[in-house]
């Protein structure tokens, strides 16, 4: 009779062998006179009814003992106040804080999920330098590998002026993307055939803002947009209106343009050497795409005869944290690192959150003795206890988890600048919020709960009436060592944030070998106006009182990183090419970013063929080292196979890319053409009207394009607004865990010297000092916090010392931090004991021996 | 105030008391079949039976096994002194209460 041995869990040895008894004999009849059939469907419908009535019976009993824990749990609370909210609004900020890194975590992994295709978009990089390809790469893997099904271009130019059908003229970014980009990618197209959209020259398809914006209710296709770019002014056609682009999109964009106005424009599409192509392929499923990776050298090989080897395949899903340092991406990606930073600094806070309540509950459970004991004589098992201890900890997780929840949506917008994104609940996906937010529960339950509730369970009852006061020496060091770890931590997450500090100081400190200030860069890209008439508009600024010098190029010399292979005198290896960031610039560049010469001139307009392009180099230290150039003045280099060119002058190095990376070869070359950027130098004094009258002036030239300027430090700190976000946040935090490990110290302080009360009063009766008293109350605790301090310092100098080798140039960890952030928290600490302790010590004997 | 007996346990009760020495779970289900038509399962009356273990009202006796059962042993139930007083007790309370009604329901059937 298998059937019987469900009941086996059910009931008892006993009981079991009665009732399958009953069950065996009545079904033995029934086999006889029903058959076989009607005797199985009677006994199993016995064993169910079985398994229903003892389900009843346990939800029944349940609900009586959770009602009555409830009761027990609420009296608690209410019995130690002061105590329960120490504890609740630890556990609420700790798992607030979590919630709140979760919700960020949850929103930068969200980044791109909503393509269909996910799972088979890769993008095509060039391994450790770029995202953007040559523009023949990725249609010759369309039609040479069967794996790839499909392929997206993107060509992204950035902002330009759109002038929209009533003459309104806006900067918007616009991306050139061809004809396949809404069967690759998901944006879904509400006006408009997604098949055709893109097809033809001088189509453009526009979001919903937009369409709304400009034309409301009127219908947009078939309106045109006037398009300044650098290949001239267009009229585009509307050919459909798509969803906006998600904000965890890793780009973005108004407006997507017809690649395939590229071939009106004249460019070579089938131009396997520059690499200026944001290509994007879509594999058959379950390709494997290191495979494809490694067949693109060959592809290389057939069409053009050399031997590259760095391309690589990236998939889409890794790209928002995957991207590290790579050129050209169309938004700044975050890093995976920082985001297991976050996790971990969450994690440590919710600690110091739960060893408040392990510290407190097992610390109060000195006056719960009685309780346990009367419950344990009154016949409660062990299973009963823990499950109201561990009642009681769900209980006030619950409370704390709805109050963060609370506080998350009151506070998500300022804590979201702290992260530096804009994070709204309709980006993130509610469930797996209520999951976070469960598995936070979860954690926070069983860090905090479960160690109380099995440790008071085991009390004996004997024990308990026999010395209700006194507590095992084992015990208080475990409490200790809470203490000990939530200190720490502390002190651990103090010296980061000091040492975060301390580099971002360097950074903003930090002589880069070219000014900085008082500089406002105008970005020019596109705009053919002014940069048709770059001479009439310097001359015409330069007019203006309060205008140093100004200069029109390629980019700044903080950003100078688009690099070019070389070809240069007395090369000797051929296989390995020198890379050089290369920089197109004017007469003035020199003058107005300061850059020192220290050897050669600088260009001259005087000299004709310095205005050749290509012909006339200024390179950087770094660069004639590279190239092996003892005296590099009159040195013969050339990018490209073209034309040899001459360097003219050196200058001295400067810091070409973020500090993060080390100096590299630079070299400045003089042409009219591909200026991006007008940078002027103006006076410190009177910068207002200096910047007013050049926009007066501008706006004669521009045509419509409006006058946008940012002042140059800014956009160098806007370079390293990771790392300031990064202080921030570390301050943030450790602020926070200070805070709690003090709260929680104030409550196992406050409680110690209540119960200590009389102990103090014989000792002053005896003639101690309030002071003696203080510093006998407070040496165990130093000792603590000194302790911790020694954990933590090693530990930070590792870990801090592994987050400076991020940079090529860095502070050093000073010895000065370790000391500055064991001070703080000793006297933060000791404040915390004494502001509790002195009321002990200063009262009167009387009153604590008397009281009985 | 005396705590009356559920309904159920009652039945279970008058059946064992009916069935004397022959009370084990089978026999009880098939004598509640025929005074009241009723085919309750088993669960139904194990756990009135449980209840009136716990009451101390019944007691539960080991008894022989048989073949029919698979070798497993009976287990025979019968009145306690304590369940008998307060069955005693139920019942002189429904006579009170029911003094001067049972007309009245008679008539509405």
């Amino acid at each position: 009779m298998k059937a019987l041995r469900f009941l086996r869990f059910l009931l008892s040895q006993d009981y079991y062998l009665e009732r399958t008894g009953d069950l065996e004999e009545v079904y033995t009849d029934l086999l006889e006179d029903a058959g076989p059939l009607r005797a199985k469907v009677w006994l199993w419908s016995q064993i169910l009814r079985f398994c229903l009535e003892t389900i009843r019976n346990y939800i029944i009993w349940r609900c009586i003992m959770i009602k009555n824990n409830f009761k027990i749990a609420l009296r608690i609370i209410k019995q130690h106040k002061v105590y329960s909210f120490i504890n609740i609004t630890g556990l609420t900020l700790g798992i607030a804080c979590c919630l709140f890194i979760g919700l960020y975590i949850l929103f930068e992994l969200s980044f791109d999920k909503f393509h269909e295709n996910i799972e088979r978009i890769y993008r095509i990089n060039v391994a450790g330098q770029q995202v953007t390809v040559c523009p023949a790469l990725a249609p010759a893997m369309k039609t040479n590998f069967p794996e790839v099904e499909n392929s997206v271009q993107m060509y992204n130019i950035g902002e330009t002026l759109v002038k929209l059908p009533n003459n309104l003229g806006i900067k918007t970014e616009i991306i050139y993307s061809n004809e396949q980009t809404f069967n690759v990618f998901t944006f879904p197209i509400i006006n408009g055939n997604p098949e055709t959209a893109l097809e033809k020259p001088y189509s453009a398809v526009i979001d919903e803002e937009m369409a709304r914006q400009y034309f409301g209710s009127e219908n947009p296709l078939g309106k045109t947009l006037n398009i300044s770019t650098r290949f001239g002014v267009d009229d585009f056609l509307i050919t459909g209106v798509m969803k906006n682009i998600p904000e965890n999109s890793h780009f973005s964009s108004h407006i997507l343009v017809s690649l395939a106005t590229f071939k009106q424009y004249g460019v070579n599409l089938n131009d396997w050497g520059s690499n200026y192509m944001h290509s994007y392929i879509l594999l058959g499923n379950n390709t494997d795409y290191h495979a494809v990776e490694n067949r693109i050298t060959m592809l290389f090989k057939r069409y053009t005869g050399k031997e590259i080897k760095n391309y690589t395949l990236q998939p889409l899903k890794d790209i928002h944290l995957k991207s590290g340092d790579l050129s050209f991406q169309m938004k700044p990606g975050s890093d995976i690192n920082y985001i297991y930073i976050l996790s971990f600094t969450a994690f440590l806070i919710l600690l110091i959150g739960c060893f408040n309540y392990m510290n407190l509950v097992t610390a109060l459970s000195l006056k719960r003795y009685r309780e346990i004991g009367i419950r344990k004589v009154f016949g409660a098992d062990r299973s009963l206890l823990v499950r109201q201890f561990l009642f009681e900890s769900l209980f006030v997780t619950l409370v704390a988890v709805l109050l963060s929840v609370f506080i998350v949506f009151i506070c998500i917008k300022p804590l979201s600048n702290l992260f530096g994104t804009e994070i709204t609940f309709n980006l993130i996906n509610i469930p797996s919020f209520l999951l976070l937010t469960l598995g936070i529960g979860i954690i926070s339950v069983s860090l905090s709960g479960l160690y109380p509730a099995f440790y008071l369970s085991t009390f004996r009852p004997a024990d308990i009436f026999r010395r209700a006061n006194a507590e095992k020496p084992g015990k208080v060091f475990f409490r200790n060592s809470l203490v000990l770890i939530q200190f720490t931590i502390s002190i651990f997450l103090i010296i980061a944030t000091l040492v975060v500090t301390n580099q971002v100081q360097f950074i903003r400190n930090k002589k880069l070998g070219f000014d900085r200030e008082h500089i406002i860069v105008i970005s020019v890209f596109q705009n053919n106006e002014i940069l048709d008439k770059q001479d009439i508009v310097k001359t015409e600024i330069q007019r203006i009182p309060g205008i140093k010098k100004m200069t029109f190029s390629s980019t700044i010399p903080m950003n100078l990183d688009w690099r070019n292979s070389v070809d240069y005198e007395g090369r000797i290896d051929y296989t390995n090419s020198i890379q050089i960031c290369c920089a197109y610039v004017d007469y003035d560049y020199l003058d107005v970013f300061g850059l020192e010469l220290v050897a050669g001139r600088n260009f001259s307009r005087d000299i004709s063929t310095d205005a050749i392009f290509e012909r006339a180099f200024i390179i950087n230290e770094a660069a004639a080292r590279q190239l092996g150039w003892e005296d590099p003045i009159g040195k013969k280099m050339r990018f490209s196979q073209k034309e040899w060119g001459t360097v003219i002058g050196v200058v001295k190095d400067f810091h070409n890319l973020p500090l993060s990376q080390r100096i590299e070869p630079v070299a400045l070359m003089l042409t009219g053409t591909n200026k991006r950027l007008l940078s002027i130098k103006i006076h410190s004094e009177n910068i207002p009207e200096t910047i007013a009258a050049v926009e007066k002036t501008w706006n004669n030239f521009s045509e419509g394009w409006p006058f946008e300027y940012e002042f140059m430090d800014k956009t160098y700190d806007d370079m390293y607004r990771s790392e300031i976000r990064i202080n921030d946040q570390f301050r943030f935090f450790s602020a926070l865990a200070i805070f709690l490990s003090c709260f929680g110290l104030f409550g196992l302080v406050s409680f110690i010297i209540e119960r200590r009360k009389k102990e103090i009063g014989i000792r002053k009766v005896l003639g101690a000092s309030i002071a003696e008293i203080l510093v006998y109350l407070s040496r165990g605790f130093s000792k603590q916090i000194i302790l911790a301090n020694i954990i933590a310092w090693p530990l930070a100098f590792y870990f801090m010392n592994r987050w400076l080798q991020n940079f090529a140039y860095r502070t050093n960890i000073d010895i000065s931090v370790f000391i500055a952030a064991g001070a703080f928290s000793l006297i933060v600490a000791m404040i915390t004991i004494i502001s509790q302790t002195y009321k002990a010590a200063a009262a009167n004997p009387v009153e604590s021996i008397r009281n009985e | 105030m005396t705590k009356f007996m559920s309904r159920n346990e009652e039945i279970i009760l008058l059946t064992i008391l009916k069935l004397e020495d022959d009370a084990y779970g089978v026999s009880i289900r098939n004598q509640i079949y025929k005074d009241t038509g009723d085919k309750w399962s088993f669960a139904s009356i194990y756990q009135p039976l449980d209840n009136l273990i716990r009451k101390k009202y019944v007691r539960r006796k080991k008894g022989e096994p048989t073949s029919k059962r698979g070798g497993k042993s009976k287990f025979y139930y019968e009145v306690t002194p304590v369940g008998l007083q307060n069955l005693k007790k139920l019942k002189k309370a429904h006579e009170q209460v029911w003094t001067g009604i049972s007309g009245v329901v008679e008539k509405e059937k």
